[in-house]
């Protein structure tokens, strides 16, 4: 009684939290297709791509772990390794297109530390290193095994995992001090909200030791994490100009 | 009327741009204002007309978002003063030193039609005193019109204060506004004219796309015009006439304020020859009685200003102080006036001050 109320539970969280990615991803959509500066366009579609991910490894996590173990905590495991770099591709695709929108808004349009020629450098870096890990890591750990990825492949997996969020975390602050462009900066903060609720809502379900707990714990910040994504795609888009507002 | 190049826009402004305007297009970063300097230049190649585009940006960049907006590359070439890239190198760092080029390369063109695309206005209110913006601003609109030119310059929405917007607005013939309008589950780019010279105010919103065929405008249905704006279209009506003034405040009664603040000054300064610094000031009493305006729009409740006086204010056109001294047995009052010391309420009392001159 117990297992069948905590699926119950479970299953309506991530039915919620993946409702709001989804709605997410059609607003990124719509915010992309209204805008016409192709720089803007990708970085709308980062969010677009970002939140698809998200809710495309929440509900197949989700499904396969019912369908093949029969309980909520089977695949969390190996089998998100290769959906997590895959996001973490995109959220570096979305990086790469936001320090090129906020070189668009910086009235002297720089180069913030030559990010033009330093992109290339990182998409091959880390391109790869996504390409060798995903594939080794599902034909080595299979979809039962929980192990971990051979040794050989922890070069690609550190610049995999640590590539995207670093050059974010370096690269945005600056960027968006130079762009004038305050919504740039409102979408920024939004996304920060964001990438803290998503590292908080992995931190919540490795402290508690109650599984059931951590679980629920971890769709509490997924909840806020989805809202933060989903108001980041707003701002990407101010709805009022000051002069309509002053009327108004 | 000189073509917009796009038959849509053209139909609505009843055949294009005046003849010997400058028109200022706003709208948030992204939606596309560019498109508009694009088909203008575009229009002007076709017929070879002498055009010149000022850009922020590289030669390559701008290159770039013309194939993304569908704009085929023609065999002539506008004169291009860009960050890199075009025949002359942008220096933002000097105004005067810009617009004396821009001055130059025209005059060269004497006798030609003209057309200038600028997008640098966000960028040089960024780099300068808002002051100097609107001087070479000004001063640019102003010499423009000597020749057989149109300018169309663009200006982000939302990175400036509404008091800086504003004071542009009021410097061009016309301007073009773009807006984003979340409706349901669309987001529509809207966009409608403003104001512009010789035509009737329009302020009816249409929707646009951009496409390979170019720009479509398309009226927007009805309940999607915005019924809580306030119609901003009523200019601020000066004594001396001049170029069609743009919208510059909210509500009727503000301008009217502004109207007599602007007409007190000149009263005090050129009839009753007070020095600048004792020109212009006027009472809320005085004001309310001379323009029979209630007093409830200048006195708030708990001793703030009233909605007509913070309209004024936050504009940063009209100041107040107090007054020590002036009230009664030696209390304090507070007093208005116009800004003088801001360079559109300087241009404004020009105009007033030619038009007087001119009636008398």
């Amino acid at each position: 009684m117990m297992i069948a109320s905590f699926d119950v539970l479970n299953i309506a969280a991530v039915a919620a939290v993946a409702l709001i990615l989804g709605y997410t991803a059609f607003w990124a959509a719509r915010v992309r297709g209204a805008l016409a500066v192709p720089a803007y366009r990708k970085q709308a579609m980062g969010i677009v791509l970002i939140a698809s991910v998200l809710d495309l490894t929440l509900i197949g996590l989700t499904v396969s772990a019912y369908v093949v173990y029969g309980n909520a905590q089977g695949a969390i495991g190996n089998g998100a390794f290769g959906l997590f770099f895959v996001l973490l591709l995109t959220i570096f695709y979305w990086v790469d297109s936001s320090v090129m929108a906020a070189r668009r808004s910086d009235p002297l349009s720089r180069d913030t530390l030559h990010w033009s020629k330093l992109r290339i450098l990182l998409w091959i870096a880390i391109i790869p290193a996504s390409a060798i890990v995903i594939p080794v890591d599902i034909l080595t750990a299979g979809v039962a095994s929980t192990g971990s990825p051979p040794s050989w492949t922890a070069p690609f997996l550190i610049l995999g995992i640590f590539g995207p969020p670093v050059s974010g975390a370096v690269m945005l602050p600056l960027a968006a001090r130079r762009a004038g462009d305050p919504a740039f900066r409102l979408h920024l903060r939004w996304f920060g909200l964001f990438a803290l609720g998503f590292l908080a809502g992995n931190f919540l379900m490795n402290l508690q030791p109650d599984p059931v707990v951590a679980l629920f714990s971890g769709y509490v910040a997924s909840l806020a994490e989805a809202y933060c994504l989903y108001r980041s795609v707003l701002s990407l888009t101010p709805l009022e100009s000051p002069r309509v507002a002053v009327a108004s | 009327m000189v073509s917009s190049g796009i038959p849509s826009l053209d139909e609505l402004l009843g055949g294009g741009y005046p003849e010997r305007s400058a028109v200022l297009v706003t709208g948030p970063a992204g939606i596309g204002k560019e498109a508009l300097g694009y088909h203008f230049i575009h229009s002007g190649l076709l017929k070879g007309e002498f055009c010149l585009y000022v850009t922020r940006l590289s030669l390559r960049d701008v290159l770039h978002d013309q194939r993304a907006f569908g704009i085929a590359s023609t065999e002539k070439t506008p004169m291009w003063i860009a960050r890199g890239g075009g025949q002359v190198e942008l220096d933002m760092g000097s105004l005067p030193k810009l617009a004396g080029t821009i001055k130059e390369l025209v005059e060269r063109n004497k006798g030609r039609k003209v057309r200038i695309v600028t997008d640098i206005l966000s960028s040089v209110l960024m780099l300068n005193p808002a002051e100097a913006v609107y001087r070479f601003a000004d001063e640019l609109v102003v010499a423009l019109k000597e020749y057989d030119a149109v300018m169309l310059a663009s200006l982000e929405d939302g990175m400036h204060p509404p008091s800086t917007q504003a004071a542009m607005l009021q410097l061009f013939d016309g301007v073009v506004e773009f807006s984003f309008q979340k409706t349901g589950l669309r987001l529509l780019s809207m966009v409608r004219v403003l104001k512009m010279r010789g035509a009737a105010p329009r302020q009816e919103y249409y929707t646009f796309s951009l496409a390979d065929s170019g720009m479509h405008l398309r009226r927007a249905e009805e309940r999607l015009q915005p019924g809580k704006t306030t119609p901003v279209e009523e200019p601020v009506q000066l004594s001396g006439g001049g170029p069609a003034p743009a919208p510059l405040f909210a509500s009727q009664e503000a301008r009217g304020v502004f109207d007599y603040l602007l007409r007190s000054f000149l009263t005090d300064y050129r009839s009753d020859r007070l020095s600048i610094e004792q020109s212009g000031w006027r009472t809320r009493v005085a004001i309310s009685e001379s323009t029979g305006i209630g007093m409830e729009s200048f006195y708030g409740k708990g001793g703030k200003d009233g909605p007509v006086l913070r309209e004024l204010i936050s504009t940063g056109l009209v100041e107040s102080r107090l007054f020590y001294g002036q009230r009664g047995r030696g209390g304090e009052v507070t007093k208005v006036r116009v800004s003088y010391e801001k360079e559109l309420v300087k241009r404004l009392l020009e105009r007033a001050s030619r038009g007087e001159g001119e009636q008398s």
